[in-house]
């Protein structure tokens, strides 16, 4: 027997995947702010000893989409997969959830309703009656605060319980006199004609003039009388707005519900997050506030992260190098096993693990953003600058999802419905610098800069930024010509984090970083290994060995951004793979070239280059070709091979030329 | 912009003044409230605002309206709207 499924719909930000890690014990991406989820993703839980399966889906407003993501969660619903769908409901903004919710039942749908965040309802003194809630909807209604999963082992059983009963529901909404006229004329020709939907949702759906159910339906079927129907209806009827008199009726159905069943204060309450509001999104404090966010999130990482807490990490490796290299020679073990784990293990793949406390705390600072509500409002204040460069506010929040890692930014372009803004944010993503290249930058201001971190890196990003905007801009005076899309936000109550989901968000990015490390990384660093030491007859480490050779022919290429020797170019190479084998590499060569014993890769690189030419590599790798995952989730994304190798290269060009003009006139001006 | 429209006519509830002002979102000012009346942005952005709430008659009260996107109240709801978008809501004044 198939394994019973629930799905989880619900409007954005109203706590689905809270819930489903809640009810599953995943740990999936949560965030407040409209677009976190972009993707299905599935998880399973007992219960008396049976297994369930649970959908998690993105967030919709109706059962009209536009997006690909809305369009996931769209076509699952249409799929009729669940055996019941579990509908969280945001408790304090009822009317607007409710509109899905009708259209729910418009289906026929089995459905069990959470009534989730009823702790914040609580705070704005709002009541509910959930008796008479449940009498109106014709379904069961459990309150829940998924945050702290109460209220989920009631909804499981409710879900349960439901599956039992699977027969349609009347339909309990009341269309204008017009409008159910027009339905039941449609209804007739709809019904017994082996349409995959019932007849009287499709009917509904063909009167609204849903173009996606409407290219289902004639997909379909090959009865012209029904083809034939649905296009005389819309010609003949292409001045009325049935649509609107349709969504007017869910909405009275909506606000019948809400007005019979919730209470609210006289007054409304005037909440922190208004008085918040007035001034992080204050006509002139709100960019530089966020640039000020932005800076103290650079200092702490650095404060904590290296300052703070890197001596340990690095003391650890190197005595784990230094007890792992003792073992080796006390059993006798080969001298290539003893250079390999020394050299290409502890100094390339440890070199990296020494940056786990540093990413940790800029992944804790972000996710502490990501769940205050902030992210709504930075795209709020950047809309109007984004407009002038071609993209919108929406683009933004994708941009600060890439500080973390570009892959998931990348995705959360989905969430746009214009082509063009969409692609052209997928194109300028990876020049918001990555948590994989703070390890590189941190050897080099460790090596140049070491009083200014927060500093150096707080300009970093602000470089990619400025970027990112100008390319947008290009790109939409050439590719990608027209206006950006309108600009529809929804600025979410502020929230203190929890612990639980920050440290979770945390975890999601940190494990990864490690498992990279032990893979990617892991083979990357010994690839490297192997042509540096070979061939046999040449000096390991040497300009003689194959990865010596491979270098120097790359030497002319970086020659005008100052990077002088083939190990710079050869590490540069070493990071399309993956970013933090750049420092992996040099880490690996340096350690094998000094020979000598705890030879510090921050030394080495003091020896090799310059202030100038440091600052030339760090914005070479700010800028150049993103990583291999992120080429291939812009594949994917795009569905072609063209565009993940037009970013592979005009990224690698422009971070050349920034490369070049950075080292050029800081030779110009004087400095070294 | 301010559009002068005939009476309210039988069939809606605009009734409570006689005489129904139009206005676009973007005229009114912070604490300002009115009743959406009609939009007309285009069929993506029209459905979108219908859904998250913007449908005939719904109470939206101004929050801010200075630079920037327009930010309103609406069911108990902050939502922002670029100010191109908000041209486009036309609403009865109240
Ligand atoms: N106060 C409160 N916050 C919640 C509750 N459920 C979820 N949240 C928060 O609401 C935000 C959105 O949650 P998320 O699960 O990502 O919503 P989704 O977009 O529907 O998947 C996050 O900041 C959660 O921490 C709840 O019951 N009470
Ligand atoms: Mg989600």
């Amino acid at each position: 027997m198939k394994t019973k499924r629930i799905a989880l719909v619900g409007n954005p930000n109203s706590g689905k995947t809270t819930l489903f890690n809640a009810i599953t014990g995943s740990n999936q991406h949560v965030g407040n702010w409209p677009g976190v989820t972009v993707e299905k993703k599935e998880g399973s839980f007992t219960y008396k000893g049976a297994s369930y399966d649970v959908v998690d889906l993105p967030g919709i407003y109706s059962l009209g989409a536009f997006s690909e993501d809305e369009i996931v969660s769209m076509e699952y619903i249409l799929s009729d997969d669940a055996d019941v769908i579990i509908n969280v409901i945001d408790a304090s903004n009822i009317e607007r959830n409710l509109y899905l919710t009708t259209q729910l039942l418009e289906m026929g749908k089995n459905v069990v309703i959470a009534l989730n965040m009823v702790d914040e309802a609580e705070r704005r003194q709002i009541t509910f009656d959930l008796d008479a809630m449940a009498k109106g909807l014709l379904c069961p209604v459990v309150p829940t605060v998924a945050s702290r999963s109460n209220g989920t082992e009631l909804i499981i059983k409710e879900a349960i319980g439901a599956m039992g009963k699977r027969t349609r529901r009347e339909n309990p909404l009341t269309y204008s006199e017009n409008v159910a006229h027009h339905l039941g004329h449609m209804e007739e020709l709809l019904t017994g004609k082996g349409l995959p939907y019932p007849p009287r949702w499709a009917a509904i759906k063909v009167i609204e003039g849903d173009s996606h159910v409407i290219a289902r339906l004639e997909a379909s079927t090959d009865d012209e009388e029904v083809k034939r129907g649905i296009k005389e209806f819309h010609r003949f009827h292409s001045s009325d707005n049935f649509e609107l008199e349709i969504v007017d009726s869910r909405y009275a159905f909506a606000h019948r519900i809400a007005e019979q069943t919730v209470k609210r204060p006289q007054v409304e309450v005037v909440t922190l997050t208004d008085k918040i509001d007035k001034i992080l999104i204050n006509k002139y404090l709100g960019i530089p506030i966020f640039a000020l966010i932005m800076l103290a999130v650079f200092q702490l990482t650095f404060a904590i992260g290296e300052d703070l807490l890197g001596g340990y990490a690095a003391t650890l490796v190197d005595g784990f190098g230094l007890w792992l290299e003792r073992l080796l020679s006390w059993a006798n073990a080969p001298q290539f096993l003893i250079s390999f784990m020394i050299d290409g293990v502890i100094n390339g793949v440890g070199a990296v693990v020494e940056f786990v406390p540093l990413i940790t705390v800029m992944y804790l600072l972000l996710s502490f953003l990501e769940d205050s509500g902030y992210m709504a409002r930075a795209a709020y204040v950047w809309d109007n600058l984004m407009r002038r460069f071609g993209m919108q506010g929406k683009a933004f929040i994708s941009m600060i999802i890439g500080f973390g890692c570009t892959v998931p930014a990348i995705m959360s372009a989905r969430t746009m419905d214009n082509k063009k803004d969409r692609m052209v944010t997928m194109l300028v993503a990876p020049f918001m610098s990555c948590g994989a290249k703070l390890p590189i930058y941190s050897v080099f201001i460790a090596a140049f800069f070491p009083s200014h971190g927060g500093l150096v890196l707080f300009s970093l990003y602000a470089f990619g930024i400025i970027l990112g905007l100008l390319m947008g801009k290009l790109f939409n005076k050439t590719l990608f010509k027209g206006e950006s899309s309108y600009f529809i936000m929804e600025l979410p109550p502020y929230r203190i984090p929890s612990a639980k989901s920050v440290v979770r968000n945390m975890w999601l990015n940190v494990s990864d970083f490690i498992k990279r490390a032990g893979t990617i990384i892991f083979v990357v660093v010994t690839v490297m290994w192997l042509l540096a030491v070979l061939p046999k007859a040449a000096i390991p480490y040497s300009q003689a060995s194959y990865l010596g050779r491979l270098g120097t022919l790359l030497i002319p290429v970086f020659r005008h951004a100052g990077f002088g020797t083939w190990q710079e170019s050869v590490a540069l190479f070493a990071g399309i793979p993956a970013k933090e084998a750049v420092v992996g590499t040099l880490g690996m060569l340096y350690a094998g070239q000094y020979m000598e014993e705890g030879a510090m890769l921050v030394t080495a690189v003091q020896q090799h280059f310059t202030a100038l030419t440091a600052l030339a590599y760090m914005v070479m790798v700010l800028l150049y070709t993103p990583c291999i995952a992120t080429l291939s989730t812009v594949g994917k994304e795009t569905k072609s091979l063209r565009w993940p190798m037009a970013m592979a290269l005009y990224t690698f060009v422009i971070g050349w030329v920034a490369a070049v003009m950075v080292f050029q006139i800081g030779s110009l001006l004087g400095f070294a | 912009m301010i559009i002068q429209l005939k009476l309210g006519t039988a069939n809606n509830d605009y009734g409570e003044g006689l005489m129904m002002v139009q206005v676009s979102l973007t005229n009114l000012q912070k604490g300002e409230r009115g009743k959406v009346s009609a939009i007309d942005a285009g069929k993506h952005a029209t459905k979108r605002l219908y859904e998250i709430g913007f449908n005939t008659s719904a109470h939206v009260t101004v929050i801010k309206n200075d630079a920037g996107p327009v930010v309103v109240s609406i069911n108990g709801n902050k939502v922002a709207l670029g100010r191109g978008l908000a041209h486009k809501v036309m609403l009865a004044k109240e």
